[in-house]
């Protein structure tokens, strides 16, 4: 079992890895989130710098972020790429280039075209930058003859032998990159850093452990009230004494269960404002013991939202041992009814509900978000929902290994839990 | 005819609330700074206004198409990748797709070389995707060719696709359906198409177990193999035979999976993730309640509203697996 139990821990960081390299394609693949971001840039700058300076703003983030380095070890490419493209950061510049390979035969003049394109750019800025967003080579042909400021510029490109299709675009080339994009962010990850966060700088690890510890403080305690009243519930409705109260208990967890965590939090909110204080400012500052108030209203309404399914199960499970025939032999014995319940009925029930525990250990994660966000308490839910409105892609994927983290360790401890309850079961 | 309320309940309170929210769109809602956060009752407006002036009455059944369109749509993309992941690959098994050894190891080559590449010309669209599809091709063939000399890879071998299908939904089920959705949602496009797909494509993994397991029981029984021996092409037993003879378990599982797609939707919309700004939602409503408390009416009336729904829901469901236990 311990030889097991090891090799699940020695998973553990593959299966972290393989999840990492899930985000990283996800991020490359999904809408470029690198132009969002030289967007907001230029908008926060608001116009009061000058284009020059934007753009060393542009390449600073871009050179910390590592965006313009080569995606992977090693690329096949359009055959007729120069071998200076590599040195060209800036995206725009990169998709003009592109742009003209398949239609201009002789590449090499593009590299005089490019030199002199900057060159003038020193002097003539706007105009060059015009050029860089043309559609195409007409719309390029178009330009450089209305404007006499191109000089130099109009002589290169008239060299340039434009083709409708130059098919040396399609003939592969096979080039290898020792600095890539992947190479630093498996090295950072090996390092245990995940990254800044793309919003206020700060590295992702250290946002996120700042964050768990509120999370902590608002799971943990849900976890155990919910359990404990759950528990005290499902006995209660199965035990004979409860009569009539059962089903009434039965149908309001029914309706409660069909009620969303934010409605439950918002009319917890809503209804005891007055009695407790809701909503605190000075998390930073206090230590548990000085944020429990303000840790009622929170707790409570995840508790209410997780109680119907977690009692209901309990519920089953407990039906589902109760005509078996050692409890039946039992209650014929004549044992009381609480030793029936300690030695015969729950121990034999518990093992759909240790599935369940680890199933609910990262739901509750889920349901963090939304009273983290309603009673605004900084926790790992509150980071995501930002991260998420603001387009924060490391935060995003920092919570998500952290997520994945927390489901495979509560799966191992679940399955040591088995092993333990039933010593039949020997493999885990 | 008997009726049983347990079911006409719930349809015909749903059935009213889509008809009475398709009809409401001949209502042109107007923003009237005049008239905000006005209470209900006060000069005709019957739940009142919002804080832009819009009567909430409008605002809420106007609200109620959308959502339940969206978690209808999302529900059936969810099924069809369920009856593909759960029900196809869980047919035909580790053992009944062979292939030769070359043409797989051609197969996964092909398949890293163009996750490793597709984000590289994702920025030259139409031409990027023709020279990967072109070189795609030829690596393929290429190497499939060149391995086939060997005598090893000229074998065959088992292509363990009800494997794959089962990794593939334990690792979605291992992340809370809203955690995946809001990472997804935050950096993909804000419309109502982009969520539907983005719901359906994450929401299948309970589906797919249910499929799988209802699968395995009929794949066994002695119709379907007499039907294989009778040599009827694979996919046409699954189609006649093993399909429709496993889908009742789902009926139930559909409905519950509404009333959570309902759920999840609001539950974004209440973030404020996932639909265009200037769309109505239920979870916009309630957000906007939950900026100024004072106006108890938009929190109170579509909370109702949303919690009667998930309820029917509910009920339609429990009804219908008893029905199908019986």
């Amino acid at each position: 079992m311990i030889k097991s139990i090891i090799i699940r821990l020695l998973a553990i960081p593959i299966v972290l890895m393989a999840v990492a390299l899930m985000i990283l394609f996800l991020q490359k693949v999904l809408p470029n989130p690198v132009e969002d971001r030289l967007e907001q840039i230029s908008y926060q700058s608001g116009g009061i710098d000058s284009p020059q300076e934007i753009e060393l703003m542009v390449k600073e983030e871009i050179f910390r972020n590592n965006w313009h380095l080569p995606i992977f070890y090693f690329s096949i490419r359009p055959g007729n790429l120069p071998d200076w493209y590599e040195q060209v950061w800036q995206p725009q510049h990169k998709a003009f280039l592109e742009k003209l390979l398949f239609r201009i035969r002789n590449t090499e003049i593009l590299k005089d075209f490019y030199a002199d394109l900057i060159q003038l750019r020193q002097s003539n800025w706007p105009l060059v930058e015009r050029l860089f967003l043309a559609e195409s080579t007409e719309e390029i042909d178009q330009l450089i003859n209305q404007y006499d400021a191109f000089g130099d510029v109009s002589d290169t490109w008239k060299q340039a032998e434009i083709v409708t299709f130059n098919a040396a675009f399609l003939i592969p080339k096979f080039q290898f990159h020792s600095e890539n994009q992947f190479h630093s962010w498996l090295m950072a990850i090996i390092r245990g850093e995940l990254g800044r966060s793309l919003r206020d700088n700060q590295p992702v690890s250290s946002r996120l452990f700042g964050s768990l510890k509120y999370t902590l403080w608002l799971t943990i305690p849900g976890t155990l009230l919910t359990w404990m009243l759950s528990l005290a519930l499902g006995i209660f409705i199965h035990s004979r004494n409860s009569g009539r109260f059962a089903s009434g208990i039965l149908r309001i967890l029914y309706v409660v269960d069909a009620i969303p965590l934010f409605l439950i939090a918002l009319a917890i909110l809503f209804v005891f404002a007055p009695f407790f204080p809701p909503i605190y400012l000075g998390w930073s500052q206090s230590s548990f013991w000085q944020a429990i108030p303000y840790l009622i209203l929170p707790v409570g309404s995840m508790v209410l939202a997780a109680l119907p399914y977690t009692t209901r199960q309990i519920h089953s499970a407990l039906r589902s041992v109760e005509h078996k025939e050692f409890i039946i032999a039992a209650r014929l014995k004549g044992l009381p009814e609480k030793k029936i319940y300690t030695t015969y009925l729950l121990p034999n029930a518990a093992f759909p509900l240790i599935t369940l525990f680890t199933e609910f250990l990262v739901a509750i994660f889920s349901g963090a978000v939304l009273v983290e966000l309603i009673f605004a308490i900084p926790g790992i839910g509150r980071l995501l929902a930002d991260a998420a409105l603001s387009g924060d892609i490391p935060i995003i994927s920092g919570v998500i290994l952290l997520l994945v983290l927390v489901k495979m360790s509560a799966t191992l401890l679940g399955d040591i839990l088995y092993v333990l309850l039933n010593p039949s079961v020997n493999e885990i | 005819m008997k009726f049983d309320w347990k079911w006409v309940l719930p349809v015909s309170w749903l059935a009213m609330l889509i008809c009475v929210g398709c009809l409401s769109y001949l209502f042109e809602v107007k923003i009237r700074p005049d008239q905000m956060l006005l209470t209900p009752g006060t000069s005709g407006y019957i739940l009142g206004t919002d804080n832009m002036g819009r009567p909430l009455a409008a605002l809420v059944f106007q609200s109620l198409p959308l959502s339940i369109g969206i978690a209808f749509l999302s529900m059936l993309i969810s099924l069809f990748i369920a009856a593909l992941v759960g029900g196809w690959a869980a047919y035909l098994g580790n053992q009944k797709i062979k292939i030769k050894r070359s043409r797989m190891v051609a197969s996964i080559a092909v398949l890293v070389y163009l996750l490793v590449f597709i984000p590289f010309f994702a920025s030259i669209s139409a031409i990027g995707v023709v020279f990967l599809a072109i070189t795609g091709i030829s690596i393929w063939y290429f190497l499939a060719f060149i391995l086939g000399k060997s005598s090893v890879f000229r074998s065959y071998t088992h292509f363990p696709i009800d494997f794959l299908g089962l990794k593939m939904t334990e690792i979605m089920a291992a992340i809370p359906l809203l955690i995946i959705v809001l990472a997804v949602a935050a950096v993909a496009k804000n419309t109502a198409w982009v969520l539907i797909i983005i719901l359906g494509a994450t929401g299948w993994t309970r589906m797919a177990r249910l499929f799988r397991g209802e699968i395995l029981l009929k794949k066994s029984m002695p119709y379907v193999s007499s039907a294989e021996q009778q040599g009827y092409p694979y996919i046409s037993v699954f189609y006649r035979h093993v399909l429709p003879n496993s889908l009742s378990p789902l009926v139930p599982a559909f409905t519950f999976g509404l009333a959570s797609m309902i759920i999840i939707e609001s539950s974004l919309s209440f973030i404020g993730i996932g639909l265009p700004p200037e769309t109505i939602t239920l979870g916009k409503l309630i957000r906007q309640f939950y900026k100024d408390t004072h106006a108890w009416w938009i929190g109170l009336f579509p909370g109702l509203l949303l919690i009667s729904i998930v309820l029917s829901f509910h009920a339609i469901g429990d009804y219908l697996a008893s029905k199908l236990k019986s």
